[in-house]
C-alpha cells in the first residue's frame, strides 16, 4: 500500500543528528588521527594501538557510541550532498537518491556488522 | 519524492555550473554545503580502520599497517588536518543556525524566545567538553 506521507523526517532526524556528531565528537577523532599518523604505532605503544582500540572495541558502549558516530556522519554527508547537488546544477533523479542513501544504508550495516563481529570475536 | 507523470514542459533557467564563485557568500555557503564531503572521507577512513581491525591477527598484523602506513601516509595527514579544519568551520556554522532551528522559550507561558547566545555557549561547551574529554582518555591509556 502506498503511503502518502513523505519518509523525510527520518532522513532529516539522521541528518540533524549527525550534524551534531560531526561538530561535537568528530574534531577530536580527527586529532588522534592526525596524532596517531605523527607516530610509530606498535601492538600496545603509540595513539591507536592495537590494544587501545581492541579495548574500544571491546566495551558494547563504546562501540555502540563509534557506530553512532559512524553510521550518523554517513546519513548526514549523503543527505547534505544529496541535496547540494541541486546547487551544482545537477538535476537529482530517482538514481541519485538510490545511490546516496544506499551508500549511508551500506556504511550503516557495513560498520554494524563488523562491529558485531568483533565484539563478539567471530572473526 | 514523487512519480511526475505528467505533461508539464516546465521551465528550467540555464545557470552556469560555476555561479557561486563569482559571490564570496555563496563560495562560503558551498563551502559549508561542501564539509560534507570531507565528513564523508572521515567516515569512510574509520570504516576503513574497523574493518582493517577485524581482519586482524592476534597481533593486530592488518590494522597497525592501516594505521602506519595509510594513517602515516603524508597525503593522509594532509588531508586529516582539512579534515579538522572542516568539521570545526562545519561545527561553527552548525551552532550558528541552530537557534534558528530549534526555537527555545523563556518559559512555557510566553512565546518569548531565549537569547541566542544560549545554545551557542552549551553547544560549544559540548563541542570543548567532548573534544578534552575523548584526548584526555585517548593519551591516559596510551
Amino acid at each position: 500500500m502506498h503511503s502518502n506521507r513523505s519518509d523525510e523526517p527520518i532522513y532529516w532526524l539522521l541528518f540533524g543528528a549527525g550534524g551534531m556528531a560531526v561538530g561535537v565528537v568528530l574534531p577530536a577523532i580527527v586529532i588522534l588521527m592526525i596524532v596517531a599518523g605523527f607516530q610509530d604505532v606498535g601492538e600496545a605503544s603509540g595513539m591507536l594501538n592495537f590494544h587501545q582500540v581492541g579495548a574500544v572495541l571491546g566495551n558494547w558502549l563504546l562501540s555502540a557510541v563509534l557506530f553512532g558516530v559512524i553510521m550518523l556522519t554517513a546519513w548526514h554527508a549523503c543527505h547534505r550532498i544529496y541535496h547540494t547537488l541541486h546547487d551544482l546544477t545537477i538535476r537529482v533523479t530517482k538514481l541519485h537518491w538510490f545511490v546516496f542513501y544506499g551508500l549511508a544504508a551500506a556504511i550503516t550495516f557495513a560498520a554494524a556488522a563488523l562491529q558485531f563481529l568483533i565484539y563478539c570475536q567471530l572473526w | 519524492m514523487s512519480a511526475d507523470n505528467t505533461f508539464r514542459k516546465p521551465y528550467v533557467p540555464k545557470v552556469e555550473a560555476s555561479w557561486w564563485l563569482k559571490n564570496p557568500f555563496f563560495t562560503r555557503y558551498i563551502i559549508r554545503e561542501g564539509t560534507s564531503l570531507v565528513s564523508l572521507f572521515v567516515c569512510l577512513e574509520l570504516l576503513l580502520g574497523v574493518f582493517c581491525f577485524a581482519l586482524s591477527d592476534a597481533h593486530g598484523d592488518v590494522y597497525l599497517a592501516y594505521v602506519n602506513g595509510f594513517l602515516g601516509n603524508i597525503v593522509i595527514i594532509l588531508l586529516n588536518l582539512v579534515a579538522l579544519a572542516s568539521c570545526l568551520f562545519h561545527a561553527v556554522t552548525w551552532f550558528a543556525l541552530m537557534p534558528k532551528a530549534v526555537r527555545l522559550f523563556m518559559n512555557k507561558n510566553s512565546t518569548e524566545l531565549l537569547p541566542g547566545y544560549v545554545p551557542h555557549i552549551g553547544l560549544y561547551l559540548a563541542l570543548v567538553g567532548a573534544t578534552l574529554v575523548i584526548l584526555v582518555a585517548a593519551f591516559v591509556t596510551m
